[in-house]
């Protein structure tokens, strides 16, 4: 809704002011990008601790081999 | 990588001038177009440094999973047409967000867009008529934070951890088996020797929890055309009975930070075949090709993710 600059600074200062804030499709944190992060998976955008949370778990599933001569 | 952190008073003194230059030129916004609530508090800022500015504001609300851009309004026409508006956020990274706000509002024909943003990353597509700090794509801009995210391997599962670069004092220790043969084959000398005859970058950690050694990590750093890098994750793997613990989590959580200290543009990876769909359910994609690997028994396709923020490069070629 639209609000003058002066309803804006007195909701703004009284902490009344309701902006949505996207949150984590796994967890429900709030996602704030420099803090929590917020990446990209097929299941929506998740925090980074969800994030190589559910990564780490499929990679530990395949994991992933190197592919190396065998000396001598 | 390079962090910058502003704090009050660094804030304080870009949104003074920024007010300063608005009333300067003699035709400051009517309309103030705040984006998320960042940039709700950096308009919130502006507006008690500066109380000369008066107007109406309007929320923009930017819905990323869906890709949307919503104006708080319920008559855009009403609020947008005729009017000067000046579009507020904190941070412009790959610039669509803004690009996106912008063009929405010109639609509805204000007499002028301006826009401002307190930090713009270098890459960015969208260049705004105002900004604060100027920093590259892989740098971090910290602001108005109480306390500031330390680095870290530690996660949900995982806390009394860290890993180590192999050594000699490995090579008399037992393998860590993962149930891969040819992975669990492969021996702490062959890993020492390609680590220090490699002729590019190559680094095998381990990863030590609670005193117990429980995995590894291979990576290697390789250069491509124009002096961009990559990282490539060569080796990852857990100890069989320390599986779903979180311990791969946290080594790739290294990986990509030292992508991003670096400056590497991806993370690159041989998924094995089956593999693929899981992969690409986290944002991995083919490299052009795609690559692939044929051995008969296994087959595996070269895959990479962005470490740049979602930073899509015309022609691959980088911004600077």
């Amino acid at each position: 809704m639209t609000m003058t600059v002066e309803q804006f600074v007195e909701q703004m200062d009284a902490d009344t002011l309701v902006i949505p804030a996207p949150k984590c499709a796994r967890c429900k944190c709030e996602l704030q990008e420099c803090l929590t992060g917020n990446r990209y998976t097929e299941g929506g955008y998740v925090c980074s601790d969800c994030y190589f949370d559910e990564l780490g778990d499929v990679v530990e599933k395949y994991p992933i081999r190197s592919f190396r001569i065998r000396r001598g | 990588m390079i962090t910058q952190y502003l704090g009050e008073a660094e804030v304080d003194a870009y949104l003074r001038d920024l007010g300063r230059r608005l009333l300067a030129n003699g035709t400051p916004p009517t309309v103030w177009c705040v984006v998320g609530r960042s940039g709700a508090t950096l308009a919130h800022r502006l507006f008690k440094i500066t109380p000369e500015l008066s107007g109406n504001v309007v929320l923009v609300l930017h819905e990323r999973e869906a890709k949307t851009i919503q104006l708080d309004t319920d008559d855009p026409v009403r609020d947008i047409k005729g009017q000067r508006i000046m579009v507020i956020d904190s941070s412009v990274h790959t610039g669509q967000t803004m690009l996106e706000v912008v063009r929405k509002l010109l639609s509805y024909e204000p007499a002028a867009v301006t826009s401002y943003t307190l930090v713009l990353k270098r890459g960015s597509v969208f260049v705004p008529t105002y900004w604060g700090v100027t920093i590259g794509d892989h740098d971090r801009a910290y602001f108005l934070l109480d306390h500031l995210p330390n680095n870290r391997l530690e996660a949900k599962k995982v806390q009394d951890c860290h890993l180590r670069l192999i050594s000699e004092t490995d090579l008399e220790l037992p393998s860590i088996e993962c149930g891969v043969d040819s992975m669990d084959h492969a021996s702490w000398a062959d890993r020492l020797y390609d680590m220090r005859c490699s002729d590019q970058e190559r680094r095998t950690y381990i990863l030590e929890v609670g005193g117990a050694r429980v995995g590894y990590l291979t990576y290697s750093i390789r250069p491509l055309l124009h002096g961009r890098m990559v990282l490539m994750v060569d080796e990852i793997a857990v100890e069989k009975d320390h599986q779903n613990l979180g311990h791969c989590g946290t080594m790739l959580r290294w990986a990509e930070t030292m992508a991003r200290q670096i400056g590497a543009e991806e993370i690159q990876l041989w998924a094995i075949e089956h593999a693929i769909p899981v992969y690409r359910k986290f944002g991995f994609k083919f490299v052009a090709g795609p690559e692939v690997l044929d051995l008969k028994t296994e087959k595996y396709t070269l895959m990479y993710k962005r470490v740049i923020y979602h930073l899509h490069l015309p022609g691959g070629v980088a911004p600077w």
